[in-house]
């Protein structure tokens, strides 16, 4: 299977999610602006949406959505730890901060992404991640993860959209458990690995 | 089970798939402006995030999220016409619409529209967002009846909910005439006539009369 990546964004949390369930990816590096791949071909033709992740599946076809591709990924390792089986009710915890993560705080960032966001605007996206910081510093002051002892895929994906408080400058500091936790994911070798492939990429 | 819902809120999407697969469930029906149930409980006691839906289940645990209560819903009627589209290859094309819906025409889109603080220069740019993603929607259905393919499903139900915000916000569909075709249809269905009879009923008790 192949993987259409960019460097920093959210497709990150799919690479951490295959390194941890040993699934080999073929990478393909995005130019996300330019919707460009390296050869010069139109991204938009992986991905009618131009956004990355994609997926291409081993019969050829194009699954986009990176909350739905490391389900799919983690669905074909049946009894891994990242993500319970459908009917337990582990899994549907694991769903729940997905989503979260997706809607709240990925979709929280992405103003500040925008050049044309203005800046009365940008203020408010800046305190509404502020509110969900505070919850997840809450969450994570009694438990390692976000479902509790067990990294799963929503970690994977958490740790990937926190990490670009770095590049809007927003210090973790007032959040010591949420700052723990970014620290804790950093460590572990599937993390290390994926990042170092986005550096390596960049270098390129 | 009880189901904390929201008149015209999002959790409209859950109740229609609880009435397509039959679970019969106790809508306690938030009142969003002031985050209070109906006896006067803070909602942050049983949602510490203040959203809708939340679900409690049998056991007294509430699941929180509408993606992750609709699939946890379909997971426990493994018989059922909408399940079968939850099973097999066909499923991650299900959460792939319900992701989109979820994060960019809900999130991104709507989301900063509904918000009273949000700058008359920011709104523009929200409306085309919802716009862009409204045509995507629209060419997508123009060979099909609903998003992956002859057959309705929890994600379709989730972009209903989601598409009849257009209302409130002076959005005139005409321009999509496969998504105007495609929300119609939605809209003969049964259980959505049910829900959203349901809605009219406590929108009309808490003393707003909604457009949709």
């Amino acid at each position: 299977m192949k993987l259409y990546l960019t460097p920093h964004a959210c497709s990150l949390a799919v690479d951490i999610v295959a390194r941890e369930l040993d699934i080999p990816l073929a990478l393909e590096w995005v130019d996300v602006r330019a919707k460009k791949l390296r050869d010069g071909s139109d991204y938009y033709k992986v991905n009618p949406k131009g956004q990355v992740p994609t997926l291409q599946l081993d019969d050829g076809a194009f699954l986009t959505e990176g909350p739905v591709i490391v389900q799919y990924l983690a669905d074909g390792k049946p009894g891994n730890a990242l993500l319970p089986a459908p009917g337990a009710m582990a899994r549907y915890r694991v769903l729940e901060w997905l989503n979260f993560v997706g809607t709240e705080l990925h979709k929280g960032f992405t103003p500040l992404f925008r050049p044309t966001t203005p800046q009365e605007y940008r203020e408010i996206a800046r305190q509404n991640l502020a509110t969900r910081f505070k919850w997840l510093d809450d969450v994570l002051a009694s438990q390692p993860f976000l479902t509790g002892a067990t990294f799963s895929v929503a970690d994977a994906y958490c740790y990937t959209i926190l990490m670009w408080s770095k590049l809007h400058d927003i210090d973790l500091a007032p959040w010591p458990n949420l700052a723990a936790y970014v620290a804790r994911v950093a460590a572990r070798p599937s993390v290390k690995a994926a990042e170092e492939a986005e550096r390596q990429a960049k270098a390129a | 089970m009880k189901f904390f819902h929201e008149s015209h809120g999002c959790s409209l999407a859950v109740d229609i798939v609880a009435r397509e697969i039959g679970i019969p469930l106790e809508i306690v029906w938030v009142d969003m402006q002031r985050k209070l149930l109906p006896d006067g409980t803070d909602l942050y006691a049983i949602n510490p995030k203040g959203q809708v839906p939340s679900l409690q289940l049998p056991d007294g645990q509430f699941l929180s999220e509408g993606l992750a209560i609709m699939q946890y819903l379909v997971d426990q009627r493994p018989d059922s016409d909408l399940a079968s589209t939850a099973r097999g290859a066909e499923k991650y094309r299900v959460l792939e619409w319900m992701s989109f819906i979820g994060s960019d025409l809900h999130k991104g889109g709507f989301m900063p529209l509904f918000k009273k603080t949000t700058p008359d220069d920011y709104r523009p740019l929200a409306r085309q967002l919802v716009v862009s993603r409204m045509k995507l929607l629209d060419e997508h259905l123009a060979d099909r009846d609903y998003l992956t393919g002859p057959v309705f499903t929890i994600a379709d139900a989730h972009c209903y909910a989601i598409a009849m915000w257009t209302h409130y916000h002076d959005i005139d569909l005409a321009p999509w005439p496969n998504l105007s075709a495609y929300l119609e249809r939605i809209g003969q269905r049964a259980s959505v006539q049910a829900a959203k009879a349901a809605e009219r009923v406590e929108a009309k008790r808490q003393g707003y009369e909604g457009k949709v």
